[in-house]
């Protein structure tokens, strides 16, 4: 499995997409919202242009060419799944050993 | 700031922009909109940009696939030139000229260069160069040794016999040493000439460049008038190659290898493959 961070471009957009189809300034402002991080244009393309290779997310069918919304694919929610328990069982731990500390 | 974000778009590869552009475009003029459009925006533009063409492309992966592709390439096309290149071998041999001191006549002082250089001119002069020739049967030419040709004897066969001493004054080289100006181990008291022989026959390379050393010094006997007042002598003869001196076939190869490595990452960095964008 990949190593990811709660900052890594491609988990927020992930994460982004796991409640709907969003198209580009939505996931912006979504992650702005959810994570209090401002993707920039250029970085949130860049995570959407290797998201799509990989097939994790793929684009829905629009009459807005412009405003093209994304969608997790399966493989896409499997792949959140997995980072989202990996740093869970981070964020646990950390916690834990926290409060015994 | 749209200008400024247009020109960052230009990072990006045309593939890219084709399937991206417009959306990339849109979501600039929301957040122009909302006045959420920073300076730092364009910067990020770019930086991603640089990120896709230069990663996403696989531009370093294409160069180093072409490179060694075309690399080898050039390692096969010089290595059959560098095969079929024949053998050149080459032997040389030393003299040294002294001049006897005119004051009491017991010594000897190094030859002029100048000096040398006229004596070497008249000993392989186009007649005795023709005899080495027909005496050896070089370049093809049949061998003749109990009647070397002579030139002059018949126009038609002169220019053939000159075109092959001609082919023969490629393959000497002489050099010159002066004791006063010129570095050469032996030259620190005599003038020194070096005669160089080159052939594809091992054994023969040794024998001319010792035959034209011995004119040399043949005709500095005739320049003394047989006083001794000048002489040429050789100090080190001609010895039979072991290897060649030509061709250089690791060098060849190389010069291959590099070659065909340079054309071949710049095809990859001219002819980049569209990048393979899901849809």
């Amino acid at each position: 499995m990949r190593n990811s961070n709660s900052s890594d471009p491609t988990l927020l957009v992930l994460s982004s997409l796991a409640d709907g189809e969003k198209h580009g300034y939505a996931i912006m402002e979504d992650i702005q919202r959810f994570a209090g991080i401002r993707l920039g244009p250029g970085t949130l393309y860049g995570a959407i242009t290797r998201l799509e290779e990989r097939e994790w997310i793929c684009p829905v069918e629009s009459t807005d060419e412009r405003r093209r919304p994304y969608r997790l694919t399966s493989a896409g929610r499997h792949q959140l799944q997995e980072q989202l328990a990996s740093l869970e069982q981070v964020v646990k731990t950390g916690l834990r050993r926290l409060k015994h500390a | 700031m749209r200008r400024l974000t247009d020109l960052a778009m230009a990072a990006y590869p045309p593939e890219w922009r084709s399937r991206y552009g417009m959306e990339l475009q849109c979501l600039l003029e929301d957040s122009s909109r909302h006045g959420a459009a920073r300076l730092r925006d364009v910067f990020d533009i770019l930086r991603g940009g640089l990120i896709v063409r230069y990663t996403g492309s696989n531009v370093v992966r294409m160069a180093a696939t072409w490179g060694l592709t075309c690399g080898l390439l050039g390692l096969l096309i010089f290595g059959a030139v560098a095969l079929a290149m024949p053998d050149r071998y080459q032997a040389e041999t030393t003299l040294v000229g002294r001049v006897r001191e005119p004051q009491d006549g017991s010594g000897y002082q190094p030859a002029s260069k100048q000096k040398m250089f006229d004596v070497v001119n008249r000993a392989t002069n186009d007649e005795a160069l023709a005899r080495l020739i027909g005496l050896y049967g070089l370049y093809g030419y049949e061998v003749v040794p109990d009647r070397p040709y002579r030139l002059g004897q018949d126009p038609a066969r002169d220019i053939a016999v000159s075109a092959k001493v001609a082919e023969f004054r490629r393959d000497i080289h002489v050099a010159f040493f002066d004791p006063n100006n010129d570095h050469h181990p032996a030259s620190q008291a005599d003038g020194v000439v070096v005669v160089t022989y080159r052939s594809a026959a091992p054994g023969l390379v040794a024998q001319l460049a010792n035959q034209i050393a011995s004119l040399i010094g043949q005709e500095s006997l005739k320049e003394s008038a047989g006083t001794g007042s000048f002489r040429i002598v050789i100090t080190s003869p001609a010895r039979v190659p072991h290897k060649p001196y030509r061709p250089n076939r690791t060098a060849i190869l190389l010069w291959g290898l590099a070659c065909g490595a340079f054309v071949g990452i710049t095809i990859a960095l001219f002819r980049r493959r569209p990048m393979q964008l899901a849809s």
